[in-house]
């Protein structure tokens, strides 16, 4: 998932960090799509996507002088995201958000709830764990970086996470 | 993690999934809005009006905050022979006449920076803000834009000169001073 920073993330940086507003509409450009689909898939909310995705960018900007190159610029935003998005999830529901929670009933019949209905009808932290690794392409170990969980946990909860998608895509309620 | 047969239509459907969709409308104005309001950047009027050292600064900013060397340590003996200040100043350097230019300039400056770094020469460097003010006979020239500095450790004038010579900004049209720093 992760690569090393290219020198067209550096030039970027550099303009970045000198306030450079044209800098600043490209890295947005280049990077805003992604990361709000990404923080709604991570928070099954659109607008709580793009406020995350607003603080993001923020929380970004205030670090830069401290961002090292050992990954890409866009692998350090998603970094940043999912951290934002895990802040939101706690603000909603404050319990752990990697509960095994029981989900609510699918809203319509097996064969009306689609692929990304699913995901959203998942637990917070299943629906992390498989975003991240099954969407995304995160290692066990990435993921575990970013939750501050173990590999191994994440693991498990990806395997629980696609049971309850198998289940939910054929028509089981769990 | 060793995957289940009946995962694969699963995980083929979740891998096809769009990653990205284009930016929302709105949102590109409201981050900058707030942006602005911290200071975190600048409008494009306000940007065009500050002189147009862009790879020197972005390349003194990159260097202050260790982005290219990782945080550089000062060297390794606690006291090195003589310092000495390499003074930065303006003089006829142009402004990159393109990106790809002052992707060139940013290039060389770290470059240089890095090397001093690695060597462990460089003791300290910033660069410096844009505005001055003079205090003294209001008859007084205009003073030299002094732009940053750089203090290297070493044992000879010469040494300070020499790096001095390899440092890009020269080549570029700007003015390097170099001065023995005489207290501790």
């Amino acid at each position: 998932m992760r690569a090393v920073s290219s020198g067209p993330d550096e030039v970027l940086v550099a303009r970045l960090l000198r306030g450079d507003e044209d800098a600043f509409r490209t890295l947005f450009r280049a990077q805003a799509g992604r990361l709000v689909l990404l923080g709604q898939r991570l928070l099954a909310d659109r607008a709580e996507a793009e406020d995350a995705v607003q603080e993001t960018f923020l929380r970004a900007l205030r670090q830069l002088p401290g961002f090292r190159r050992e990954a890409a610029l866009s692998t350090w935003l998603s970094g940043i995201l999912v951290n934002c998005c895990r802040e939101a999830l706690r603000r909603r529901r404050p319990v752990d958000a990697l509960s095994d929670e029981l989900p609510g009933p699918p809203r319509e019949g097996a064969g009306g709830v689609d692929l990304e209905r699913a995901l959203r009808e998942l637990p917070d932290g299943f629906r992390e764990v498989l975003v991240l690794h099954d969407v995304e392409g995160y290692t066990h170990e990435e993921i575990g970086a970013l939750l501050g969980i173990e590999p191994g946990t994440a693991r498990g909860q990806l395997s629980r996470a696609r049971a309850r998608m198998r289940e939910r895509l054929s028509g089981g309620t769990s | 993690m060793k995957e289940r047969e009946d995962d694969a239509p699963l995980l083929a459907a979740l891998s096809a999934l769009p990653r990205e969709e284009a930016p929302p409308a709105g949102l590109e104005e409201r981050v900058l809005d707030a942006l602005r309001a911290e200071g975190l950047v600048r409008s494009r009027a306000a940007r065009r009006a500050l002189p147009a050292f862009l790879a020197l600064a972005a390349a003194l900013i990159l260097f202050a905050a260790g982005l290219f060397v990782g945080r550089w340590q000062r060297p390794a003996q606690s006291s090195p022979p003589s310092r000495y200040v390499l003074l930065l100043y303006r003089g006829e350097m142009k402004p990159p006449a393109s990106a790809e230019e002052e992707a060139v300039f940013v290039r060389e400056y770290t470059n240089w920076m890095r090397q001093q770094a690695a060597s462990g020469l460089l003791v300290d460097g910033e660069k410096l803000g844009d505005a001055s003010r003079l205090v003294g006979p209001t008859e007084a020239p205009d003073a030299p834009d002094l732009l940053g500095y750089f203090i290297v450790g070493v044992s000879t004038f010469d040494e300070a000169e020499a790096i001095a010579r390899a440092h890009p900004h020269a080549r570029h049209g700007g003015l390097v001073v170099v001065k023995e720093i005489v207290s501790r």
